[in-house]
């Protein structure tokens, strides 16, 4: 079964590392940015930020924090949070299957 | 840096300009990063995430309407008389026709084809549409007005402007604002002329410009269409990527 930012094609990977990033709370994109680079080693681009950011807003997945001006906040919506919860559930799900297969001792 | 925001739809950049310049005043920009922009300026021209800017008042989209309505016929109509007066143009002392008439006849088409076509098929009341047809818009007048005194124009005038129109039909099906009947009967207009012309050509004929007048018909069917109203009578709401 596919995961549930699937259909955002290129975007579903940097979409789920801004989703992890905002649930930690509201962040503007600099510090998506940096914070994406520090916990994945991925540095978007302005580009694909964006680009993401957009998706995800128009899917109502994350929010703008009210502010008149940039640098404009974002945070998790309330689907924006479950989103997420599915797709954390769903790599946990897959986990117990590969974690023995990466922790396995070498042959002895 | 503002040179690339410029590559991005101006509804994008209303809503995200500001945070871009914001977040590379912050972190200034690599190659990579420059080269990332411009591929979100493809991805957003491409797959539009920003609804567009608020679609012009019906009252306005129906008096356009008939004016485009008015022009797709003229150029119609000028198109076919503009190509069938090649057969009856007298041969002048060299031989040689005398194809002012039909010149003149054929950029006026040309250019009133081209407006009604370019507004028409990319009208969906997004800002980059409608900034794609009026550039559409443009082209065909400079072509009609570089027609008749340029040679090479006028070959791709005449011979590359079906493929145009057939093409703009095509989109502008897809964008909901022509009935599917007038992209299959463009289509089948324009491939009719290349396949005639092919036909002709490999027979040794010269007389594939004939074919070039079923031409005329798709724009009379789209301004029958569109002052009858119903072409954009109903427009479709912006239309944003799945993706």
């Amino acid at each position: 079964m596919g995961s549930a930012l699937d259909h955002l094609g290129r975007f579903a990977r940097p979409a789920q590392q801004i989703l992890n990033v905002l649930a930690a709370g509201p962040r503007v994109p600099s510090a998506i940015r940096r914070e994406v680079d520090s916990r994945c080693g991925v540095d978007l681009g302005p580009g694909t930020l964006f680009g993401t950011i957009a998706r995800l807003e128009r899917h109502a997945l994350i929010e703008v924090v009210a502010a008149p001006a940039a640098p404009r906040a974002y945070r998790l919506t309330v689907l924006g949070a479950e989103t997420l919860e599915a797709q954390l559930a769903a790599v946990a799900r897959k986990a117990p299957a590969s974690v023995p297969a990466a922790n396995r001792s070498p042959a002895r | 840096m503002s040179v690339l925001l410029r590559l991005y739809p101006a509804a994008w950049r209303e809503r995200h300009g500001d945070e871009v310049a914001a977040l590379l005043e912050e972190h200034p920009a690599s190659t990579l990063d420059l080269l990332d922009l411009i591929r979100g300026a493809l991805d957003a021209h491409l797959h539009p995430q920003v609804p567009g800017a608020a679609r012009p008042p019906d009252k306005e989209i129906t008096v356009n309407q008939r004016l485009l309505g008015a022009m797709a016929a003229i150029g119609g109509i000028a198109w076919i008389i503009g190509v069938a007066s090649i057969f009856v143009l007298q041969r002048d002392a060299f031989g040689d026709r005398n194809l002012t008439l039909a010149m003149i006849g054929l950029a006026l088409a040309i250019a009133c084809i081209g407006i009604a076509l370019g507004e028409l098929g990319t009208r969906d009341g997004s800002a980059p549409r409608l900034r794609t047809g009026r550039a559409i818009s443009t082209v065909s007048v400079v072509l009609a007005l570089t027609l008749p005194v340029i040679w090479p124009v006028f070959l791709f005038g005449l011979f590359g402007f079906p493929i145009m129109a057939a093409m703009l039909a095509i989109r502008g099906t897809r964008n909901g604002v022509f009935p599917g009947w007038f992209a299959v009967v463009s289509t089948a207009a324009a491939f009719a002329v290349l396949g005639g012309i092919g036909i002709d050509a490999q027979a040794g004929k010269d007389e594939s410009l004939v074919l070039l007048t079923v031409v005329g018909l798709p724009p009379l069917l789209l301004a029958w269409q569109a002052l009858r109203g119903t072409a954009a009578a109903n427009p479709a709401p912006p239309e944003l990527d799945p993706a």
